[in-house]
C-alpha cells in the first residue's frame, strides 16, 4: 500500500456515486475544518463554551440539593 | 410504496453521511421542542405513575425531576460529536466502540425501542377497551380484548414510519399537543377535585412492603424509583445523534437534549405522580374514568382516552422512524420495509399484563445497557479524544478505526463489567441485589461510574498504547498507520 496515498472510502452498501458524493465532503472537511477542530474550535458549527457546562452544572447542582433535602426532609 | 421509497432511499443516504452547515435546521429551541415531542408519551405517563405508587409525593416529584435530570446531565456530553461532525449517533461512536462493535450497539438500541414500543401500544390497548367500554358498552372482545388495540396500534405506528418523514411531521406535532392536553387537562382535575392538600398528603398505594422492616420497606421504595427514574434519563442515550447531528451549534445540540428530554419532559411525569396519589391507581387509562366518575360526564375521558390514543401511535412512529435509519445507515441493502418492521416483531412478544405492570423492571433494564454504552462515550470524549475524530478514518471500516478485529477491547471489557457490576448489585426482573448494595447505592449510576473508571484504565495503559489515536490532520497521518500497528 502506498503511504502517500489517503485512506480510502470502504463503507459496505454504499454505491459508487454515494461514495464519490461522500469522498467530496470528507475533503471539504479536512480542507476546511479539520484544523479547527483540533485547534478547539468549531466544525461545521459554532463549538460548545466553557459558560455551557458551568450552566449544565449549576442547575443540576440545584437539583441534587433540592433532592437530597426531599428525600431526608 | 414507489413515492415513499424514493423518500427513503434519500433519506437514508442523508443520515449516512456528514450533515454539513446548510444542512443544520435546529436551534436550541427547536432541538427542545423536537424532544418534548418525543419525551413526552407513554414513557412519562407510566414511569411517573408507578413512582406515585411507591412514593408520597414531596419525594415522588424529586425523584422524578432528579432522576431524569441527573443522568441526562452526565450523558450530555454525547450531543457534541454528532453536531460537530454530522453524523448520526452510531457513525460518531465507530472512532470509541470500533465497527464491529455497532451491532452490539444496534441490539442494545433495540432493547430500549422494543420496551418502550410494548409500553406505549398496551397504554394504547388499555385506552382503546376504555373508550370502546364507554361509548359501546363493556361486553365482547373491543371492550375486553387490549392486545387485539396493542398490535392495531403498532401497526399504524409502523405504518406512518414506513411512508416516511414529510408525513411524519404533523405526526410528531400532533402527538405532542395531544399529549399536552391529557396533561393540561388532568392537572386541572387533580388540583380542582382533590386539592393540594390531598395529594401531598397520600400515602402511595403501592409501595414496596417489607414485613416488620418499615425503614427497609421505604429504602426499597425509594430506590426503585429513583432506579426507574434514571433508566428513563440514560434511555435517551442512542437517539443523540439523530437529532443533533441537524443542530445549529454545539451548545443548542447539548443543552436543547439535556432539557427537552429532562427537565420540561419530566414535568409530564411529575404529574403523573401526582394523578397516581390522588387516584391511587397505577393505570392513566383509569384514571380518565375516574375523572368522569367524579365529574359526572363521560365527555371529557372519552376525549382524553381518544387523544391519549393517538398520541400513543405517534409515539409509536417517533420510535420506529431512527430506529429503522440507524439499522439500514449500516445494512444499506436492507430494504425499507424490513428495517421498519424489525423492532415491531419482537413487540408482540411483550404483550402481557405483567409487561405493561413492570416498568420498574423494564426502565431499569433499559438504562442498564444504554448506560454502559454512554459511559465509554463520555470517557473518551473527557479524557482521550475531545471528540476529536479523523472523518475519513470512520467512514473507512475496515482500516479506520479497527483496534482489535473491528472492536475496542476496552469499551468491550467496560461493556462487560459494567452489565455484571449492575446485575450483581442489583437484578431488576427479580428485585434482588446479590452483594445488598441496592438499595443504599442504586445500580444505575454506580455502574456508569464503574465503566468510566475501567475504560479509562484500560484506554490508559493498554489499549492506546497498542492501537494509538490517528494523528490528524489526516494530511499527516500515513495511509495505513492503524493497520500497521494492528498486524
Amino acid at each position: 500500500m502506498n503511504q502517500s496515498q489517503p485512506m480510502s472510502i470502504n463503507f459496505k452498501g454504499m454505491t459508487e456515486s454515494q461514495k464519490k458524493v461522500t469522498q467530496e465532503i470528507i475533503d471539504e472537511w479536512e480542507r476546511d475544518f479539520e484544523q479547527n477542530v483540533i485547534d478547539g474550535k468549531g466544525g461545521y458549527v459554532e463549538v460548545i463554551h466553557t459558560r455551557d457546562y458551568v450552566i449544565a452544572g449549576l442547575i443540576n447542582l440545584i437539583l441534587l440539593i433540592y433532592f437530597l433535602v426531599a428525600i431526608n426532609g | 410504496m414507489g413515492l415513499g421509497l424514493k423518500i427513503n432511499e434519500s433519506d437514508v443516504f442523508f443520515s449516512m453521511i456528514p450533515a454539513r452547515k446548510k444542512d443544520r435546521i435546529y436551534s436550541a429551541l427547536d432541538i427542545m421542542g423536537v424532544q418534548i415531542c418525543f419525551g413526552i408519551a407513554a414513557w412519562f405517563f407510566l414511569t411517573g405513575s408507578e413512582t406515585g405508587m411507591l412514593l408520597p409525593a414531596r419525594e415522588a416529584i424529586a425523584v422524578v425531576i432528579f432522576g431524569n435530570c441527573f443522568p441526562l446531565f452526565l450523558m450530555a456530553i454525547i450531543a457534541l460529536a454528532p453536531a460537530r461532525y454530522g453524523l448520526e449517533q452510531m457513525l460518531s461512536s465507530v472512532p470509541v466502540c470500533g465497527p464491529r462493535m455497532t451491532i452490539i450497539n444496534i441490539i442494545f438500541l433495540y432493547v430500549a425501542i422494543v420496551g418502550a414500543l410494548a409500553l406505549g401500544s398496551i397504554m394504547f390497548g388499555h385506552a382503546a377497551i376504555q373508550f370502546w367500554a364507554a361509548i359501546f358498552g363493556s361486553e365482547g372482545m373491543l371492550a375486553t380484548n387490549y392486545v387485539f388495540w396493542a398490535v392495531l396500534c403498532l401497526a399504524i405506528g409502523w405504518f406512518f414510519a414506513y411512508i416516511g418523514p414529510d408525513n411524519m411531521k404533523w405526526v410528531i406535532n400532533g402527538a405532542a399537543l395531544f399529549m399536552m392536553l391529557v396533561l393540561a387537562g388532568l392537572v386541572y382535575y387533580i388540583f380542582a377535585y382533590h386539592g393540594y392538600h390531598e395529594i401531598f398528603t397520600a400515602k402511595p398505594a403501592g409501595p414496596i412492603v417489607i414485613p416488620g422492616d418499615p425503614v427497609m420497606s421505604h429504602r426499597w421504595s425509594l430506590a426503585v424509583a429513583l432506579e426507574m427514574n434514571v433508566g428513563l434519563g440514560l434511555s435517551w442515550t442512542y437517539f443523540y445523534g439523530q437529532w443533533t447531528r441537524l443542530a445549529k451549534s454545539e451548545s443548542g445540540a447539548y443543552h436543547g437534549c439535556q432539557w427537552g428530554w429532562g427537565l420540561l419532559s419530566a414535568i409530564s411525569g411529575v404529574f403523573a405522580a401526582l394523578a397516581a396519589l390522588a387516584i391511587q391507581t397505577y393505570d392513566p387509562t383509569i384514571w380518565l374514568i375516574q375523572i368522569g366518575k367524579d365529574t359526572g360526564s363521560m365527555f371529557l375521558p372519552i376525549i382524553g382516552l381518544l387523544l391519549m390514543a393517538v398520541a400513543n401511535i405517534m409515539a409509536m412512529t417517533t420510535c420506529i422512524y431512527p430506529a429503522a435509519i440507524t439499522t439500514i445507515t449500516h445494512y444499506p441493502r436492507m430494504k425499507w420495509f424490513y428495517a421498519t418492521i424489525l423492532c415491531c416483531i419482537p413487540v408482540i412478544f411483550c404483550f402481557s399484563p405483567e409487561f405493561y405492570t413492570s416498568i420498574s423492571a423494564i426502565y431499569a433494564i433499559i438504562g442498564l445497557v444504554c448506560n454502559i454504552y454512554g459511559a465509554v462515550l463520555v470517557t473518551d470524549y473527557l479524557f482521550f479524544t475531545k471528540g476529536v475524530f479523523s472523518m475519513r478514518r470512520i467512514f473507512n471500516m475496515r482500516e479506520g478505526y479497527w483496534y482489535w478485529h473491528g472492536v475496542n477491547p476496552a469499551a468491550a471489557l467496560a461493556y462487560i463489567i459494567g452489565l455484571a457490576f449492575y446485575l450483581w448489585t442489583y437484578n431488576p426482573i427479580t428485585m434482588v441485589s446479590m452483594n445488598g448494595w441496592f438499595p443504599y447505592i442504586t445500580a444505575g449510576i454506580p455502574t456508569f461510574l464503574l465503566c468510566c473508571v475501567v475504560y479509562y484504565v484500560l484506554m490508559k495503559f493498554w489499549v492506546l498504547k497498542v492501537w494509538p489515536l490517528p494523528i490528524l490532520p489526516a494530511c499527516k497521518q500515513p495511509a495505513v498507520q492503524q493497520t500497521e500497528v494492528r498486524l
